[in-house]
């Protein structure tokens, strides 16, 4: 009993860590209507602004102050103003990645702005982390353990009064349901959810300089992980339920602390079991219980007040300017090619030629984003499932890397098509949720495993060999037509499925899943084939990665590569072939452009930063920010160039009749057609 | 199936003798309360004026040009076919949708382009048509936020409390989540704080809508009981008889026009004309008629 | 609108006429198609359909009315499989299909339009059709396999659904960018593409002016002697009920209150009560 209490009460404070963070989720989502990724960014940027004062010099006291009563209020107020309350009525997968691209635009700037050296804990803020304070049993409580389970316990209290108080926690609850029903009772809905902003933005400063201490070093990623690992435990609550969400975090901590005591410490249980545990977790939950399931059915009484969506903008060229244009493209990508085959020198062959390869991963996100109209965190799994098995197969088997590439694509689409399984039922942000769960499992479980992601100093994969055709590294230029092939390959395969009956079926469920299967579209095997191919392109694509770079670790496929991927053919257009390919080349070539710039400009930060700004655009372009502006631009030279009017005007005008459109009022679902269908 | 002269003759005279039974009833129904009724004189100003109002749901026109006045303590009904944007002008009174032209006035207060909450606090409560109500909160919590602006802080536990007492079925349900009442529960519970608290203007959508008849008469007695203590009401209905028999005066809008602004028997009339089929957009006559 | 609605469709009850589909008549009077025997639904502990028993003949037309929140859209749902019954069966065609998923029955010959339209708003009218037709007969995996270029006959069944319904003009423009009116057209020419034994229409005339409620009623009425299709009609405009259907069904508070003719059903002292609010 005693060694039982010996490992579970250490587990407790690290469950209270989880709890925090997990109450902070709660109470956004509860106050805000958005679940917000962006959460462990925020604060880690107090988190951040702390050390950094603290460590000029500056007393705790002021520098919490300023860390978490200044700048986190106001960076909520921005995230509101300046993007969450635009996209209120926004679709849940706008919002999602909205709060991913915070989630990885605010670190880089961080580091971008103070420089990315090393930093080490902040001090406590009330207790001191060494001492010991007392003992329960056996086991010593110091002043770091101390410190968290009483400010858990102040933090759920605080936040219950606030959520439960009959006045300002019950509008912002309002809000989040209504706000225009709230408004018609009188009560300025966007201060109250402007409020809200401020609160739980104020809850992920505290919370980020509260959990600072329990690092050794200050780094972004350990808070991003948290924010996940904690998402578990607001699962628990449905999140909903704040009391839940601090016993799922406790229940977190101790299971982890139970673990780490009973299971022996090089064994696959103690080594692969244990850190995937939150995400296990996560991932049952969604599943399993009905609540975290139904997450998107609330709606307004008065969405109907919404005028109806635009019709998408033109898409049609003038024909003298389409042939002018694919024209010159064509001539573009030959002279491109041919340079790459003569003069450009061996650095950006190679960068272009990742490019390539990064464009067949994206693709994969064409397919289930862009055509499936489902969020996917995962794909960067899949393409790690592809790597490392094409790799290990050339390893152990001596297999001629070319047929493991093939064999890893496969397993990566028989992975996906199971994956589908589970997440048949889900849409919207629980899909997004268990996909996220499943790369933090490959993270955490999987990948670490030598079999699988290889020994710590990473997988060697080699070069392909045909014949006496070499695609060794002195020859990259090779493995660039390779990769062009293939990518064609790839687009032709995705064209083929865009505009056949398939691709037909997934506009179908797009617009009307209700509406798909009363005509006969089989959904579930529709979503298992489309999330299947789709492993297959990113795993293909993960293949010749590895390939290509000759060395991989677990490290260049975890879960922020998914986000990232996301983030950036989000914005360069995800509902096109085009948008992958220049997603593809965009992402290395900015990367490499940047390299040139001097010192911190130089990481690669800022390139994520770039395209995490273009993703927040995406409610408003869902087409892709890059896509919005060049058809902006087409329609620009097509005025210019053939001096014609702008067509602008869609059919729909002209359709509904006369020159004054005008709307049958009861072509907005009306309130009375829920009472009917409730 | 066009229906012959003839036909319509009876079928406006047999609505005329539904309206005036309708009417006698409630007049016999205020004197039993005590209620006299207040005389119509131009001497009150105006509670609600909409002039020339037109407004559209985004590229989509809705409103052309419409035009009527509430006056202080008045009851008017605002009746027309389905889709011809009865809805939509309340919506445009209280800010939801915007008016791209043409002004509102409360009170001589003109409330046109501001925020629905100011529109609000100016004394126009509005219900929708549907279940207007926060699914997620319960009973009490509903009740608690439609009320405590509108009755002050202080006085919501009282407000509440005659809510409750009023209708007996919110008090056993108080702590229900309310997305979880039945349809007309539902009707009930957005209905009831806009009928304890008077107001400048009340504007009900679809009253009668899914709502039991028995509870419709409590409904309907309430709003009279507001309607005396000096509320300007404009009743939306679609079920026409009903509305008619309580206003005072009656505007009928087709096609997000004004049609016809005059007594209540003329509106019924030319919404006898507007009906060339049985089909032509009006409901059959209401529950408990 | 409307009346570009009804100008743009004006042709197609000619188109119906004089045209009988072979065999539309064979299933007529030749026993019973739908079953929905003793089913229960329930949400949040309130039945929104309580022990509900509805039959359908082949080729029969029966109207489902009553007021809102009867759980008239609720029926439908479990007859299309949208939702499962707590208690009871549905028979279709003998067989039991309780647990059968909704395309599976829509395979079957159900089909159904939506009180809120469920129409895909990136596809143009003829796209609606051409994935129905592909739908409902082939699977998921020869989907993959196919091109997306119409095979002739293909093209001709699509062109000729096209045509019956009136909606040449529009063919090739997206529904998001048409009319309500139109919308319930495409709507239906889209379950009726499906090749239907019953059809289930929930208020194909909601929202509707009343030109556009007479053209739809036109188009069912004919749609139906051309097809021969088994339909349950829920409508609330009673006039559009009395001249389609051959008799009808009254539910109220989630129960059958009365069935028989017209006539007779709507004479019934109770479903006056109920439907229209008074006894007289």
């Amino acid at each position: 009993m005693n060694t039982f209490l010996g490992y579970a009460i250490p587990g407790i404070p690290f469950g209270c860590t989880y709890a925090i963070v997990a109450i902070g989720l709660v109470l956004t989502y509860q106050t805000t209507g958005v679940f917000n990724f962006g959460f462990g960014a925020q604060a880690f940027a107090s988190a951040f602004v702390y050390t950094v004062l603290v460590g000029r010099g500056i007393g705790t006291g002021i520098s919490f102050v300023i860390a978490v009563l200044v700048l986190a209020p106001m960076l909520g107020v921005a995230l509101d103003r300046l993007l969450f309350r635009h996209i209120a009525s926004s679709n849940t997968v706008a919002k999602i990645v909205s709060s991913v691209g915070v989630l990885v635009a605010i670190p880089e700037l961080l580091s971008l702005i103070f420089g990315n050296q090393t930093r080490f804990a902040p001090p406590q803020l009330f207790l001191n982390q060494a001492s010991v304070y007392f003992h329960l049993g056996s086991t010593p409580i110091n002043g770091l353990e101390l410190e968290t389970v009483i400010m858990s316990v102040a933090i759920v209290g605080i936040v219950i009064a606030i959520l439960h108080s009959r006045g300002i926690g019950l509008e912002m609850r309002a809000a989040v349901e209504s706000r225009r029903m709230l408004e018609l009772h009188g009560v300025p809905a966007n201060r109250v959810v402007g409020f809200a902003w401020v609160l739980s933005s104020t809850m992920a400063g505290l919370a980020g300089v509260l959990l600072a201490p329990q690092y050794p070093t200050l780094q972004a990623n350990d808070f991003a992980i948290l924010l996940v690992a904690a998402i578990a435990a607001a699962a628990v609550g449905s999140l909903r339920s704040v009391p839940l969400a601090l016993a799922g975090g406790i229940l977190l901590g101790v299971i982890g602390g139970l673990g780490a005591g009973y299971f022996p410490p090089s064994s696959i249980w103690h080594t692969g079991l244990l850190p995937g545990i939150p995400f296990l977790l996560l991932a049952v939950l969604l599943v399993a219980a009905p609540r975290l399931r139904n997450l998107e059915t609330s709606n307004d009484p008065l969405a109907s007040s919404d005028p109806p969506p635009p019709p998408p903008i033109t898409v049609t060229r003038a024909p003298e300017l389409d042939r002018l244009i694919k024209g010159g493209g064509r001539v573009l990508a030959v002279v491109a090619v041919v340079s790459v085959l003569t003069w450009v020198p061996a650095n950006w062959v190679f960068v272009l030629t990742t490019g390539l390869v990064f464009s067949v991963v994206f693709l994969s996100i064409t397919l289930i984003t862009g055509m499936g109209g489902q969020l996917s965190l995962c794909q960067a799994s899949f393409a790690g499932v592809g790597a490392f098995t094409a790799g290990q197969l050339a390893l152990h088997f001596g297999m001629p890397v070319l047929l493991g590439i093939v064999v890893g694509t496969v397993v990566a689409g028989i992975i996906g098509a199971v994956a589908a399984l589970p997440a048949l039922r889900l849409r919207g942000l629980p899909l997004a949720l268990l996909t996220l769960a499943f790369a933090l499992l490959a993270d955490n479980v999987a990948f670490p495993a030598s079999w699988i992601g290889g020994p710590l100093t990473g997988l060697n994969v080699p070069r392909p060999q045909v014949g006496s055709l070499s695609f060794a590294t002195e020859s990259t230029r090779a493995f660039f037509v390779l990769a062009l092939v293939v990518l064609i390959l790839c687009a032709l395969v995705v064209r083929f499925v865009q505009r056949g009956t398939i691709g037909s079926y997934l506009a179908a469920m797009r617009g009307s899943p209700a509406g798909a299967a009363a005509i006969g579209v089989n959904l579930n095997s529709t979503k298992v084939l489309v999330f299947s191919l789709s492993a297959c392109l990113a795993g293909l694509g993960g293949g010749l990665y590895a390939s290509l770079q000759q060395t991989v670790t677990p490290a260049d496929f975890n879960y922020e590569f998914s986000l990232v991927f996301v983030v950036v053919v989000v914005t360069t257009g995800v509902r096109t072939i085009e948008g992958a390919i220049q997603a593809g080349l965009g992402f290395v070539v900015v990367q490499q452009l940047l390299s040139y710039l001097p010192g911190r400009f130089g990481a690669g930060g800022l390139a994520i930063v770039l395209f995490a700004f273009g993703a927040l655009t995406y409610a408003s372009h869902p087409e892709g920010v890059v896509e919005y502006q060049k058809r902006q631009w087409t329609q620009r030279a097509e005025r210019i160039l053939l001096r014609r009017a702008p067509r602008g005007t869609p059919p729909a005008m002209s359709i509904a009749g006369g020159a004054v459109p005008t709307i049958h009022h009861s072509l907005q679902p009306s309130a009375r057609d829920r009472v009917e269908s409730g | 199936m066009p229906t012959s002269g003839m036909q319509r003759e009876e079928r406006l005279l047999a609505r005329l003798a539904a309206v005036n039974r309708l009417r006698s009833r409630a007049e016999a129904r205020r004197t039993r309360s005590g209620w006299e009724r207040t005389e119509t004189g131009d001497a009150r100003g105006p509670a609600l004026e909409v002039s020339g109002v037109s407004a559209s749901y985004g590229p989509y026109r809705a409103l052309f040009d419409v035009s009527f006045t509430i006056r202080q303590g008045e009851a008017v009904a605002l009746i027309g076919p389905n889709g011809a944007g009865k809805s939509t002008v309340a919506r445009a009174v209280t800010g939801l949708i915007p008016v791209t032209d043409g002004s509102v006035r409360v009170g001589g207060q003109e409330i046109t382009g501001l925020p629905t909450w100011q529109i609000a606090r100016a004394g126009v409560v509005h219900v929708p048509e549907g279940r207007a109500i926060f699914a997620g909160l319960s009973v009490e919590e509903n009740l608690r936020i439609a009320l405590r602006r509108r009755s002050g802080r202080s006085r919501t536990d009282e407000a509440l409390l005659e809510a409750y007492s009023t209708f007996p079925m919110l008090a056993e349900r108080r702590h229900q989540s309310a997305g979880t009442l039945s349809g007309g529960q539902q009707r009930l519970l957005s209905l009831a704080p806009a009928l304890m608290v008077p107001s400048t203007v009340l504007i009900t959508d679809e009253l009668s809508l899914g709502l039991a008849p028995a509870w419709l008469d409590v409904v309907y007695e309430r709003l009279a009981e507001v309607h005396r203590r000096g509320t300007a009401v404009l009743i939306i209905e679609q079920q026409i008889d009903r509305a008619l028999a309580i206003a005072d005066s009656a505007v009928v809008l087709q096609r997000g026009s004004v049609c016809y602004v005059g007594t209540p028997s003329g509106a019924a009339s030319v919404a006898e004309e507007l009906i060339t089929t049985p089909g032509a957009g009006w409901a059959a006559p209401g529950p408990g008629t | 609108m409307s009346s570009e609605a009804t100008r743009v469709s004006a042709g197609s009850e000619l188109a119906f006429r004089g045209s009988r589909v072979q065999g539309a008549t064979m299933g007529e009077g030749g026993g019973t198609l739908l079953s929905v025997r003793s089913v229960t639904k329930t949400f949040d502990g309130i039945s929104a359909v309580q022990d509900v028993s509805v039959e359908v003949g082949h080729g029969e037309l029966v109207g489902l009315v009553g007021p809102n929140g009867a759980g008239k859209t609720t029926l439908f749902d479990c007859i299309s499989g949208r939702l499962r019954p707590d208690r009871g069966h549905v028979f279709y065609e003998g067989s039991r299909i309780d647990h059968w998923p909704v395309h599976r029955r829509a395979r079957a010959g159900i089909a159904r339009t939506f009180q809120r339209m469920e129409l895909f708003e990136e596809l143009t009218v003829r796209e609606h059709l051409l994935v129905a037709d592909r739908a409902h007969r082939g699977g998921v995996l020869g989907a993959l396999v196919h091109r997306g270029q119409q095979r002739p006959a293909e093209r001709q069944r699509v062109d000729a659904m096209v045509e019956l319904f009136g909606l040449t003009e529009v063919a090739d423009t997206l529904v998001s960018a048409l009319p309500l009116g139109t919308c319930r057209l495409v709507e239906l020419a889209r379950a009726m593409t499906c090749e239907p034994k019953l059809l289930l229409a929930d208020e194909p005339s909601s929202g509707l002016g009343e030109r556009d409620r007479d053209h739809i009623t036109a188009v069912l009425r004919d749609a139906q002697s051309h097809w021969g299709m088994a339909m349950l009609l829920v409508e609330h405009d009673l006039a559009m009920v009395s001249q389609v259907v051959d008799r009808i069904v009254v539910m109220h508070l989630g129960r059958v209150i009365a069935s028989g003719d017209y006539q007779t059903v709507m004479a019934d002292p109770e479903v006056r009560r109920a439907y229209l609010g008074h006894a007289a």
